[in-house]
């Protein structure tokens, strides 16, 4: 179970919710440990007292404000909180806005509120059921950890969501920062039509569930690959930049090509799923995944739904061989 | 226990989380999840060397 990562009380009139934080989301990135190179040695980061060059423990720590160069102003946890009191424990909604008015430059991380205890659960209930009826959000600010957050409170589903959300001055303006951005060039309008045409033809529903983080999954087949002593291969290299002349033609290619494979794949009575286009067979394959790009776990249950037998005793390259042929005849079965 | 957090029973990490261009890492080893909002500590260098650039660029 999820342990909380900050408390307090949801403010709204006179209402005062008591209320726990969840982070609502998780990092599936692969993180690494360093060494130096050609050694096991491990490479550690230690927080040491620049003058005894001993190490200090966290609850030793404060925090100093840089005034200039060798002058610090020290500042205690409790000074700060003594500067606001009752700041770091309330979300103070200040008024509610349509959350579609919110531009997505501003959303942060998102996060779960849950009443701190079950008396609290009629007006949690309460305030969830009055924005999901209003469909609106409720733009609040509270402190954690030292820093004021600006946040957007909204119902969704049976809980309240909070996505923490940035301040207007953390906003950079692209104009200002980017030397390399385009003047407005007037458009071929033949180009334009095209390119829309492109967008329509490639428009679909958006479902979460058909993109994932194909890198992260590279990465631990190439770990996978270097711990059993295989030699790592190469990808190809990404498609060489479209030439300025020949925009209208890639344009126009894009479009008929992405019009071929809707036609096949209707034509078979197979989906298009997935960003990259794979297609799998709708029924036993609802991801739409290649075998080769399954774990594991998918495989074995990928098998066990196409009734494979002696599944457990099979390699990683058998199963997956084994799923592609039944795929295949399911496939065939299909059409 | 001096630790507020801890007290509370928060979810948060003692170590220093580091924010550089490359990648995060946080000095404690243990640390599992790299999440700001889980760090007391943080050395947020991208923006160290964003003020940094900013003061050379007004003077």
């Amino acid at each position: 179970m999820a342990r909380a990562i900050w408390s307090g009380a949801l403010n709204f009139g006179l209402v005062t919710v008591p209320v726990e934080l969840y982070s609502a989301t998780e990092d599936h990135q692969i993180h690494f440990r360093q060494f130096e190179r050609g050694t096991s040695d491990r490479i550690r980061y230690k927080r040491v007292n620049e003058r005894t060059g001993k190490e200090v423990e966290y609850d030793d720590i404060v925090k100093g404000y840089e005034l200039s160069r060798d002058d610090y102003v020290i500042v205690e946890p409790d000074e700060l909180d003594a500067i606001a009191p009752g700041r770091s424990k309330t979300i103070d909604i200040e008024n509610f806005v349509d959350l579609a008015d919110v531009d997505a430059i501003y959303f942060q991380k998102s996060y779960w509120l849950a009443p701190a205890k079950a008396e609290f659960e009629r007006a949690y209930n309460l305030l969830t059921r009055a924005m999901a009826d209003t469909n609106k959000a409720a733009i609040a600010t509270f402190v954690m950890r030292g820093k004021e957050y600006l946040a957007a409170v909204r119902s969704s589903g049976d809980a309240l969501m909070l996505n923490t959300l940035h301040f207007q001055s953390d906003i950079r303006d692209a104009a200002k920062e980017i030397a390399k951005l385009p003047e407005q060039i007037e458009t071929k309008p033949n180009e334009l039509k095209m390119a829309v045409s492109l967008i329509e033809s490639m428009t679909d529903e958006w479902e979460p569930a058909q993109y994932r983080d194909t890198y992260t999954e590279r990465v631990e087949r190439l770990v996978a690959e270097k711990r059993e002593g295989h030699t790592v291969t190469a990808e190809s290299a990404p498609d060489a930049p479209t030439k300025v002349v020949d925009l209208f033609e890639a344009l126009s290619r894009s479009v008929t090509s992405r019009g071929r494979d809707t036609s096949t794949a209707s034509g078979k009575g197979a989906a298009t799923t997935g960003r990259s286009g794979r297609r799998g067979s709708s029924d036993e394959n609802p991801e739409g995944k290649a075998p080769s790009d399954m774990t594991k776990a998918e495989l074995d249950k990928m098998a066990r739904k196409l009734q494979v037998k002696g599944r457990s005793k099979l390699s990683r390259e058998e199963l997956e061989e084994a799923v592609r042929s039944g795929l295949d005849s399911t496939d065939q079965q299909a059409s | 226990m001096r630790c507020r957090l801890c007290r509370d029973d928060i979810d948060h990490c003692h170590g220093t989380l580091i924010i550089s261009e490359l990648e995060v890492v946080c000095s404690d080893p243990d640390c599992v999840e790299l999440d700001v909002e889980r760090h007391d500590i943080v050395v947020d260098a991208v923006w160290e060397l964003r003020d940094r650039r900013d003061v050379r660029k007004a003077s």
